[in-house]
């Protein structure tokens, strides 16, 4: 099988060849050794925006100096501003992204008193969407089978409010004593999205769409989850998977206090599940205790990218999910949520993966063992 | 029961079902029966905080419970500290912390500050994006026991070990303990990077806190 059919018939319910290993193409810098990985079976996700995001009756201002972007929106009834500081080489990685792929980091939330959320709303009430199907249509062209494209929409409007518009400190204060006005932005917000964006994600030319995403218990405790996130997943669920698509969260923190409700929700990928030593489930628990749903596996970064982090720490470490995954139906493994991870490492994830023939066994997993540790005399 | 622990218990108590009008009437209850400062500190209001820790690991109270446990127990320390007495009593030790240049994320770092600050630590918080520059000059300055640490991305995590170097270079690095966190860290990292102590659990931290300010060793005396 190549990348593509692997990786489908895992989320189509069937068993591939082997357990499907990908790295996503933003945050894998081309050369020798990624060459050789993806010549051994790795294969590429690609996430491509399918629709474009506008604001009628907002004038959007952007300054940009060395190293910072400041973005004012004018409207009728006020105005915001967010200052964003990026790092070296800002836009030559596409994406957003500096030089190494890393999005600029958010100094100066939009909201920064009462009043704001007034402008907010104003903002929000004109937010529009409309279908852009192109970058994925293009990607899934070059691509071939070499990958999936997924097609991507953007946070939910919680963690929209939570992460893009309003630091988290001023958040869960106007939580607790003004909830009602973060609460009328959010139905808005959540109807322009079943209205408008759903349906556009729901015909886009993909087979996953990825709905927002970051999900952590630190930031998200389970009563706001249920209340706020998984209905808004069961409304994006109903539309694409009446196109035959399946719905994809990027939950990539704590879930262990989330699990009951992520068990209850409509997602069908867990995406980018973190085990320990950086997240609190394991692989096992993870399949046990979501028993519909697909999940894609996040070698930690303390495992794979951390400087100490080695060929052999990297071995070692997928060797052991291995065994927590037998027979190894319904996962699939991600080298890393992380920018650069070292090349030698790379190939040791290659090492291991290419051996993962399903259905995985205790024999076959021990072989796998045996074989690196060999390599490794 | 004397009465002097049932004020402590129900201030403890105020302090976990997140009683805002609880916790301020009950503070000025036991310093008005003359509590040391200090004993209101220790059995009512870190008690209080200890117990909140532990629902927080136990999944029983989330951010927005903390973020207002936080405020409580500040108001519950401000009211106390307004005492003459208490103007005298040093605090545990002194805590200078940030999130490291590159980096934004602050929850981590906001939960610990908390609960040192509720176990009588003085903490200088130098905020987020903190350059190298910056943390050096803040050791030299305020001269800390402890110097906390935090980062949440891996390309940021090594600035923590930069920061180090800068300090051993300074001279500085032999008077004052070193924690770090942040969900991209490991003990094996944090030994590597020349930290005393590596955690990504708040409650860990402060324990070890404690632990240092407890055994009152040469490092940061």
């Amino acid at each position: 099988m190549k990348p593509r059919e692997r990786i489908l018939s895992i989320i189509r319910g069937k068993m591939a060849d082997k357990l499907p290993f990908f790295h996503v193409d933003h945050q894998l810098p081309r050369g020798e050794k990624e060459r050789e990985a993806r010549d051994r079976g790795m294969g590429v996700i690609c996430y491509r925006p399918c629709y474009l995001e506008f604001m009628s009756n907002v004038e959007i201002v952007t300054k940009r100096d060395s190293n910072t972007l400041v973005r004012t929106y004018n409207t009728p009834v006020g105005k915001l501003t967010e200052v964003l500081v990026h790092g070296a080489g800002y836009g030559i990685a596409g994406f957003d992204r500096d030089w190494r792929g890393v999005l600029p980091r958010r100094k100066e939330f939009l909201v920064k008193t009462l009043e704001d959320y007034k402008v907010l709303r104003f903002m929000v009430e004109n937010i529009h969407y409309k279908p852009y199907y192109f970058p994925v249509e293009d990607q899934r062209r070059r691509l071939g089978e070499d990958g999936v494209v997924v097609s991507d929409i953007p946070y939910e409007p919680l963690q929209r409010l939570l992460i893009e518009w309003v630091d988290w400190k001023r958040f869960y204060t106007d939580m607790t004593k003004n909830r009602e006005i973060i609460d009328e932005i959010f139905e808005l917000l959540e109807m322009k999205y079943e209205e408008e964006l759903f349906p556009i994600a729901a015909n886009s030319p993909s087979d996953i769409v990825r709905y927002g995403g970051n999900i952590d218990s630190t930031l998200v405790s389970p009563s706001m989850f249920e209340r706020y996130y998984v209905p808004s997943y069961a409304k994006c669920a109903m539309t694409v998977k009446n196109n035959g698509k399946v719905l994809d969260v990027h939950m990539d923190g704590r879930l262990k206090f989330l699990a009951d409700a992520i068990a209850k929700s409509q997602v069908d990928i867990v995406e980018a599940l973190t085990p320990p030593p950086m997240g609190d489930i394991p692989v096992n628990e993870a399949l046990s205790i979501w028993k519909d749903k697909i999940i894609w596996i996040n070698i930690p970064s303390t495992i794979s990218t951390l400087p100490g982090s080695s060929p052999h720490g990297v071995k070692k470490y997928l060797v052991e999910q291995l065994k927590l995954l037998i027979p190894g139906e319904r996962a699939i493994v991600i080298a890393s949520t992380e920018n650069r991870v070292p090349e030698e490492n790379l190939i040791a994830m290659t090492d291991v993966m290419e051996r993962a023939t399903l259905p995985l066994s205790r024999e076959s997993v021990e072989k796998i063992r045996i074989d690196m540790s060999a390599a490794n005399r | 029961m004397s009465a002097k622990l049932n004020v402590l218990d129900r201030l403890r108590d105020c302090i976990v079902s997140l009683d805002s009008e609880c916790v301020r009437k009950t503070t000025k209850e036991a310093m008005e029966m003359d509590i040391a400062p200090a004993e209101i500190i220790s059995e009512g209001i870190s008690k209080g905080s200890e117990i909140i820790g532990r629902k927080f690991e136990n999944g029983e109270y989330f951010l927005s419970e903390l973020m207002i446990a936080g405020e409580l127990m500040k108001e519950a320390l401000r009211i106390v500290r307004s005492d003459v007495e208490m103007q005298s009593v040093r605090p545990v030790a002194k805590v200078i912390i940030g999130t490291v240049e590159g980096d934004i994320h602050d929850i981590g770092k906001n939960i610990l500050i908390m609960f040192l600050e509720s176990r009588g630590f003085e903490v200088v918080d130098l905020g987020v994006d903190v350059s190298i520059e910056n943390f050096v000059r803040a050791v030299e300055e305020y001269r800390p026991q402890i110097l906390a640490m935090s980062a949440l991305m891996t390309h940021t995590a090594p600035v923590m070990g930069d920061i180090i170097g800068r300090l051993s270079e300074g001279g500085l690095r032999k008077k004052v303990r070193i924690i770090i966190g942040g969900a991209p860290t490991s003990p094996e990292f944090g030994e590597m990077i020349g930290a005393d102590y590596q955690t990504t659990d708040a409650l860990k931290g402060v324990e070890k806190c404690i632990e240092w300010t407890s055994a009152k060793d040469d490092a940061g005396s």
